[in-house]
């Protein structure tokens, strides 16, 4: 059953991941068996975008931040968001990570991984609430 | 896990309470399983994961004024406390969670309409669920030519923060002051509007604050008298330009005329934008020779080494809003009275038009004092931590009162042994008009150890402060009864009273309890 925490922000009757092909881009992870609208980056840390290109692939799109989300959930996840839970996932600070998880809990997500990588960066994905009722 | 009950109540009455809950407002906005319940813990908790952590045992989200009568009414009838929030975003200072554990959660999140926002009288009527990116984003998408005055971050309420009294940055900065008008709902569940809008046909409800008869506005805010659902703002009308200019000076004691001439001309309305003193000999750029000179130095060393650099000792930013021409002569104005400080030096700093390109915008490092909301706080690096709380004190507006909290704080941490992670000596903020606030970080970790010796920390710096007359402007869940038990003139008159009032409009103490010190008679015994 869907939780019903799930649709505080919104108001739907239910919610449900998008289709991947609903994304402009989505990227696959074969080790969480789930595709990402966003693969984020904090270009601040070299090693941010060198571990997120070994986990996703050379050629995967990645979604380019120093630190601050607001552009990236203004523009983009705000909106994306409002049709529904699309996981993201990214490789960056903690104080990101945290911004992120607060304004996906609007959206009936959480953060399903996570991995401190370095003092600095920790390794995430965030997706629908799996311990929904 | 079973959920904690409210302080008194019997299962029977909490499941009852819960289903008539559910009947006012829907069962799918009715929140009581783990899952749900614990999003609401407080993400910064000082108590994190020790008993005495402050724990909800339910929530429930209505959507309109009337169901909030229906939960009051319900609430008072099985004595169920009630903690209202707006977002939730309240970071550091107690952010979704309770008071007391066992209460229940009233989430006014799904009351976000923007009611009216008059653009030739430059306001905006809210619901409590209406954050500063909502009502910004609303004033882009219509092409109005208002501003917001956003606090970091912007993804609070502007009714929750007005209601903590908390401050941003332009001239609006004051979010208390800047409201006009607004609607409770009683602990009766009776709802009240005040200001015009007592006025059965008010056409100047977000105009006029003051009404007619008593003014009681000031009684709902960082209190447990009523709920709010509505409340009125003043925007700011969108400035041709802004500009900030810097003042340096370069001695420790020119901080007496500095302060004084930025005092006047805040008061004077020059400048009407939130300013900070900074220590910069203290609290500069990363300078490890400077790290140095500052252990076991003189003065005089530290002063020489700034003018070296071609810093000052102290620094002023000056930010001005308004017609350029006007600002530009504000700007000249100032530095004419600070050119009364030898060796005062000045520096132009940013200068925009308004309104930006999209290109302009995203050059810009920090918006806020622009009125757009933004997350960009959160991308300031730092001491690894996993939250924060402010200690913040008001301190006259005065060179002596700046020199000696400064001195007395840092021996508060010297004697405690300069403890690991608390920061002392930070800017000193001219938030409100004629005060200063000092702001200390207290990190929180995820470390019972660390949080408990910070707690202890902040209690003696609240006593200290409390001891040389200065009192804290908001505080954390945790420390409400420390902060409010030293607001003690005659007897502690004021919290008397406020118990007085708090009888007479809750008398089953069902809103917020000790909130700011403020217990309903029947926990007033046993808590405060």
């Amino acid at each position: 059953m869907t939780s019903r925490r799930q649709v505080l922000q919104f108001g739907l009757a239910g919610a449900a991941l998008l289709p991947v092909a609903t994304y402009a881009r989505a990227w696959p992870d074969a080790s969480e068996d789930v595709a990402f609208y966003k693969l984020i980056v904090d270009e601040r840390f070299p090693e941010s975008l060198a571990l997120a290109r070994r986990r996703y692939g050379p050629s995967a799109p990645l979604t380019i931040i120093r630190g601050d989300v607001t552009s990236l959930w203004y523009e983009d996840l705000y909106f994306v968001w409002q049709r529904g839970p699309a996981p993201i996932a990214g490789i960056t600070t903690s104080q990101s990570l945290f911004c992120l998880e607060m304004l996906a809990r609007d959206a009936g997500m959480e953060v399903v991984r996570r991995q401190d990588i370095t003092t600095d960066l920790v390794s995430w994905s965030i997706g629908v609430r799996r311990r929904a009722r | 896990m079973a959920r904690p009950l409210p302080p008194g109540v019997s299962q029977r009455d909490f499941s009852e309470a819960l289903t008539q809950f559910a009947a006012a407002v829907g069962k799918e906005w009715v929140f009581s399983s783990d899952d749900d319940v614990d999003l609401y813990r407080d993400a910064y908790s000082p108590f994190w994961n020790e008993a005495e952590e402050r724990i909800p045992s339910a929530a429930v989200a209505p959507d309109r004024v009337e169901q909030v009568q229906q939960i009051v009414r319900i609430a008072g009838k099985y004595r169920i406390p009630l903690w209202t929030i707006s977002t939730g975003k309240n970071l550091g200072y107690g952010g979704s969670a309770p008071n007391i554990t066992g209460s229940v959660v009233l989430d006014l999140k799904r009351m976000n309409r923007i009611l009216e926002v008059n653009e030739k009288n430059h306001y905006a009527l809210v619901e409590p669920g209406v954050s500063y990116f909502d009502l910004y984003r609303h004033i882009q998408e219509k092409g109005l030519k208002l501003w917001i005055d956003p606090p970091d971050p912007g993804w609070g309420s502007l009714i929750g923060n007005a209601l903590e009294r908390g401050g941003g940055y332009t001239p609006m900065r004051d979010h208390f002051d800047a409201h006009c008008g607004m609607e409770i709902v009683l602990a009766s569940g009776e709802v009240v509007r005040t200001g015009m809008g007592a006025l059965a046909n008010a056409r100047t409800w977000q105009q006029y604050k003051y009404g007619f008869g008593p003014y009681l506005d000031g009684i709902f805010s960082q209190s447990n008298f009523g709920i709010v659902t509505k409340m009125g703002f003043w925007l700011y009308p969108q400035p041709e330009a802004y500009f900030s200019g810097t003042v340096m000076v370069p001695k420790h004691d020119d901080i007496h005329a500095l302060v004084d001439t930025l005092a006047l001309l805040l008061n004077a309305g020059v400048v009407q934008g939130t300013t900070s003193v900074l220590n910069t000999a203290s609290f500069g750029p990363p300078d490890p020779e400077l790290a140095r000179i500052r252990v076991g130095s003189s003065t005089s060393d530290l002063e020489r080494y700034m003018a070296q650099k071609g810093l000052g000792y102290w620094t002023v930013d000056l930010p001005f809003y308004g017609p350029a021409k006007v600002i530009a002569a504000q700007w000249e104005h100032a530095k004419e009275k600070f050119s009364t400080i030898p060796g005062v030096q000045f520096r132009d700093g940013a200068s925009y038009r308004f309104p930006l390109s999209q290109a302009e915008l995203e050059k810009i490092p920090n918006p806020v004092p622009l009125g757009i909301p933004s997350l960009t706080t959160f991308a300031i690096g730092g001491p690894f931590s996993q939250g924060h709380m402010w200690f913040s004190p008001i301190i006259p507006m005065t060179g002596d009162a700046v020199i000696e909290a400064t001195r007395v704080f840092e021996q508060v941490y010297k004697d405690l042994g300069n403890p690991t992670g608390a920061l002392p000596g930070l800017p000193i903020w001219s938030f409100f008009a004629r005060a200063f606030v000092i702001i200390y970080f207290f990190p929180i970790e995820h470390d019972v150890e660390k949080n408990r010796r910070n707690r202890e920390i902040f209690k003696r710096l609240v006593k200290v402060a409390a001891d040389h007359g200065w009192g804290e402007y908001r505080t954390h869940t945790a420390f409400m009864d420390d902060i409010a038990s030293v607001y003690s003139y005659n007897n502690r008159a004021l919290w008397r009273l406020h118990e007085t009032i708090k009888d007479a409009l809750d008398p089953n103490g069902i809103l917020a309890p000790g909130k700011n010190g403020v217990w309903p008679r029947r926990l007033r015994r046993t808590n405060a």
